[in-house]
């Protein structure tokens, strides 16, 4: 980011740039830039608040006016509160509250059982999702959830057969679909309880844990890179190991 | 919440270990332009966006490619497809603005905040590193940004 803000100007092109972790940003020194206190993967703060965005945004152009430089400057203000937890309208715990557990221990069968049927739950809220933002990000690696959960179940069950670019294109629609499905329904959550829910409350969850297993006992380097680095966040596999 | 000093141990050990690995910097090249209200804005983001049925992003020898989008995009049919799994996408599901926020600079064109949006933007996927191995592809790109007139890049990550 800081880099490209660099090469652009060399170009002649006048840059800003939003900066998410400041001690970077300090290091690569792009010419203009406003550090802003937002959670990793949100750079303008709150989504669905325009008028925050474009506060934010604003801040970040008008650093352009400004003669001087090297410039990283502090956004004023945190973002807004990301959850409904504190409304007094009972804003949801969990997107979807499974009434069964999620499946332990080498029960596939109960695992794609349990599986498709909370894709088949999340469904409704899945198509409102589409329709009100036009559109799925689904369709990476299949067009439908469970076209990616069919092949994250094949994985599974004969590991020699699955291409890895599949597998992770795979994983990133599972995880799109819940989400989308997630923030559709009413009440609000956060990121963190949106991160929480997706990997540690879902089958969904359990059956990444499998996929993460198989990739990381195999002999294909492409898997082992997915086992160390693209299947699951670094804050689930800390937290699996403590 | 991008506080280093709000992240676990060992997350804030990672972002410092990139940012020591990082090429240091003491000064930076400066270009200059007009006023912000007569500028020319494109977004450049390194979401791993692109729109549906477009090239996806992987690991591999395109890493550092980019994808053009077009402003007549609508955000719904963006989709995102950075590798790394240790970053929020829930907000980008709810709102591709937040990420990606043409509609926030048609706003800033329709107050006078700024002159005019660019035809085309882009994106790539920052997980490569060190970023210098970005250097081809944005010199690649900064002809086709001058020959769209533009003259404000606003650089979004995520």
């Amino acid at each position: 980011m800081s880099a490209l803000a660099r090469y652009f100007e060399e170009e002649g092109i006048p840059t800003v740039c939003i900066s998410l972790v400041r001690e970077h940003t300090e290091v690569i020194l792009p010419p203009r830039a406003l550090w802003v206190p937002f959670p990793l993967g949100r750079p303008l703060g709150a989504p669905g608040d325009p008028a925050f965005q474009a506060d934010v945004l604003r801040t970040a152009l008008r650093l352009l006016e400004r003669p001087d430089g090297p410039l990283l400057e502090d956004y004023a203000h945190d973002a807004p509160p990301d959850d409904d937890t504190s409304a007094d309208d009972g804003g949801m715990a969990c997107p979807v509250n499974f009434d069964r557990p999620v499946p332990e221990g080498d029960g596939l069968a109960a695992i794609e059982h349990a599986l498709l049927a909370e894709i088949a739950q999340l469904g409704p809220w899945h198509d409102i999702a589409r329709r009100r933002r036009g559109g799925s990000g689904v369709g990476l690696a299949a067009p439908t959830a469970e076209g990616a959960a069919r092949i994250l179940l094949d994985l599974v069950h004969a590991p020699t057969a699955v291409d890895a670019r599949l597998v992770k294109y795979a994983c990133d629609d599972l995880r799109t679909y819940y989400e989308e499905a997630g923030g559709a329904q009413p009440g609000r959550l956060s990121s963190a309880a949106m991160h929480d829910w997706y990997y540690h409350g879902t089958t969904a969850g359990a059956l990444l844990r499998h996929v993460h297993a198989v990739a990381a006992a195999s002999a294909d380097p492409a898997f082992l890179r997915l086992a160390q680095l693209l299947i699951l966040p670094r804050t689930v596999l800390n937290a699996d190991r403590a | 919440m991008a506080r280093l000093a709000d992240l676990p141990d060992w997350e804030r050990d990672h972002l410092l270990h990139l940012r020591d690995q990082a090429p240091r910097n003491t000064t930076a090249p400066l270009a200059s332009g007009p006023a912000l209200r007569e500028r020319r804005v494109a977004i450049v983001s390194t979401a791993g966006l692109h729109r549906r049925g477009d090239r996806a992003f992987d690991g591999g020898a395109g890493a550092t490619e980019y994808r053009v989008i077009p402003a007549d995009t609508p955000p719904g049919d963006l989709v995102m497809s950075h590798i790394s799994v240790n970053f929020d996408r829930s907000g980008f599901r709810q709102d591709p603005n937040l990420v990606f926020p043409l509609d926030r600079l048609r706003a800033f064109v329709a107050d006078g905040t700024i002159g005019s949006v660019a035809d085309f933007h882009y994106s790539f996927m920052g997980a490569p590193f060190p970023p210098t191995r970005f250097e081809d592809k944005a010199r690649e790109l900064a002809p086709l940004l001058r020959e769209d007139h533009v003259d404000a890049v606003v650089l979004l990550p995520v």
